[in-house]
């Protein structure tokens, strides 16, 4: 079995930021989490908040978390995108 | 002259240096570390002021908990401040009388100054009980964790289990469910209703990896045209079933370390077997029961504005079953329709959307549709004999081919007001559905749906 790499808060944002279909478009220092959403990277619609769900579920593997307990309105900033997946990855 | 131009520099640099500092704010928000004990994280924007800072000084903070069994009050010690520019947080290292695992707690942030800041609480996010991470040989008993509060379910929560099951369609999403009703009033004759009522509901839980659900598809009267003497209900369409849905996404190597991440047209794929859909026409008294695989290429959507959005999802589908009951007779005309039996056929196809959206009046960040204009085309290929049902200048003609039947469907939604279960819809509809293919010539409605979407 993998070892788990710490569910710290970059790690989770890490995972947030290349689960959606326009990673390129995280900037940082210039982009902040808490002003950057998921809409702006490209989850615009419910097929996409499904398909970046599940790509984030599939990426923080050896960690588990459900599909449902992912926050992936597309209005979603990215900091609140990755504290779901801290809070609720198990 | 030489005087202004000096003011102004003073002016420049004034406000040059004052962003850094108001721009910093606390969120509200915190939650515990899962891997490192003893650590909860507070969230905050903005970029904080260099130097002895208030919010980086350990005396500043307080992580006060009490636990279900005993409402007793405790304090935890913040042993050292940690800021992280990076994903905007604070790490708070905690000693002493540490909250212990199902806890409920809140941080209190109360600098001494001066510099003088006002005081301000933060509770910590609901964490999932069953999210302990595992013990670990050396490290302190566990971590910090909440007990979830009671609170009344609303739609502007980020948590989907405090969400009531149905929320308005927000953020961008079209709606899980929809059912339109319009009517046509012309001189001389009875009005023609129509409705439509659109749906696919999923289950959370998964079999197989895909998620079960129900969709339906019941239109009535869309075949009508005036001048019509009848206000009969006469369902003309209605497909209905149990459906698996799974979506795959696309996981592409990550970019070198230095290197920029790049964009894939590809986003994912959504699978969605239906087991079995049937599809029925009481006018005509035909079924046919349906097994339809069918794959979304679900393609990175392109983003002319800030505020809105173009998408373009590919459809490609197999149809494959049997006639279940096929009529004598088809709007007063004898057909032999011995020799429709097995179904098989392609489906090809795409969806798209052009959709504007405007930030939440609500201030919460959130975004809602204010007007989409979406297109579907559908081709479906037989591959036996099937009827085709054509009226054309009031003379109905019926074949039984392989030729292709194509369906064009297109709507413009908008919804001005604040209620966003209410739109109004305007829709375009051209080609032949299932069973029967009867020939729907260019039918525009106008009228007003009321939508919703599914919390997840």
């Amino acid at each position: 079995m993998a070892d788990k790499p710490a569910l710290t808060p970059d790690f989770c944002l890490h995972v947030v930021v290349n689960s959606t279909p326009k990673p390129s478009q995280w900037k940082p220092p210039a982009d902040t989490p808490s002003t950057k959403t998921l809409f702006d990277l490209g989850v615009v619609d419910a097929l996409t908040s499904s398909v970046f769900a599940a790509g984030v579920k599939a990426r923080i593997f050896p960690w588990h978390i459900d599909d449902s307990d992912v926050t992936s309105a597309p209005g979603t900033t990215l900091q609140a995108a990755a504290n779901s997946v801290q809070n609720n990855a198990f | 002259m030489p005087s202004k131009r000096l003011v102004l520099l003073l002016l420049v640099c004034c406000a040059a240096a004052r962003p850094a500092e108001t721009s910093f704010k606390l969120t509200g928000t915190a939650e515990a570390d899962r891997t490192a004990p003893n650590a909860v994280y507070v969230d905050y924007t903005g970029s904080l002021a260099p130097g002895p800072n208030p919010f980086l000084t350990p005396s500043s903070w307080r992580v006060f908990w009490s636990v279900k069994s005993n409402p007793a009050i405790h304090a935890a010690h913040v042993a050292s401040v940690e800021p992280d520019a990076a994903s905007q947080k604070i790490r708070l290292l905690l000693d002493g009388d540490v909250p212990p695992a199902g806890a409920s707690w809140s941080v209190l942030f109360n600098p001494a100054g001066p510099p003088y800041v006002l005081p301000q609480v933060i509770a910590g996010t609901p964490t999932r009980e069953e999210s302990a991470p595992e013990p670990q040989a050396g490290t302190p008993a566990g971590p910090v964790a909440h007990v979830p509060a009671k609170t009344k379910k609303s739609c502007d929560s980020t948590d989907a289990k405090q969400k009531p099951m149905f929320c308005p369609a927000a953020s961008g999403q079209p709606p899980d469910v929809t059912l339109t009703a319009s009517f046509l009033a012309a001189g001389g004759t009875k009005p023609i209703y129509t409705l439509v009522l659109k749906g696919t509901l999923q289950e959370n839980g998964t079999f197989l990896g895909f998620h079960p659900g129900v969709s339906t598809d019941f239109e009535i009267n869309q075949n009508l045209k005036p001048p019509v003497n009848s206000t009969t209900f006469d369902p003309d369409s209605i497909t209905a079933g149990l459906s698996f849905v799974r979506v795959i996404p696309m996981l592409y190597s990550p970019p070198p370390q230095g290197q920029p991440a790049r964009d894939h047209l590809l986003y994912g794929v959504k699978l969605q077997l239906g087991v079995p859909n049937f599809e029925f026409s009481t006018s005509d008294s035909s079924s046919s029961i349906v097994f339809n695989p069918a794959a979304t290429f679900v393609l990175t959507s392109w983003q002319p504005t800030k505020h809105s959005y173009v998408t373009f999802y590919p459809f490609l589908a197999l149809e494959a079953g049997e006639n279940l009951s096929k009529p004598a007779k088809i709007e007063k005309i004898p057909v032999n329709l011995s020799s429709y039996n097995a179904i098989l056929r392609g489906v090809l196809g795409t969806d798209a959307a052009l959709v504007t959206v405007s930030p939440d009046d609500k201030g919460k960040g959130g975004m809602v549709n204010t007007f989409s204009l979406t297109g579907s085309y559908r081709v479906r290929l037989p591959a036996f004999d099937e009827p085709e049902v054509r009226t054309l200048h009031q003379v109905t003609t019926v074949d039984l081919t392989t030729k292709a039947r194509h369906w064009v469907e297109g709507d413009i939604n908008f919804a001005p007001w604040s209620f966003k279960y209410l739109a109004i819809t305007g829709k375009y509809q051209y080609g032949e559905l299932p069973p029967l293919f009867k020939l729907l010539d260019h039918s525009f409605t106008i009228g007003l749906t009321l939508q919703a979407s599914q919390s997840k």
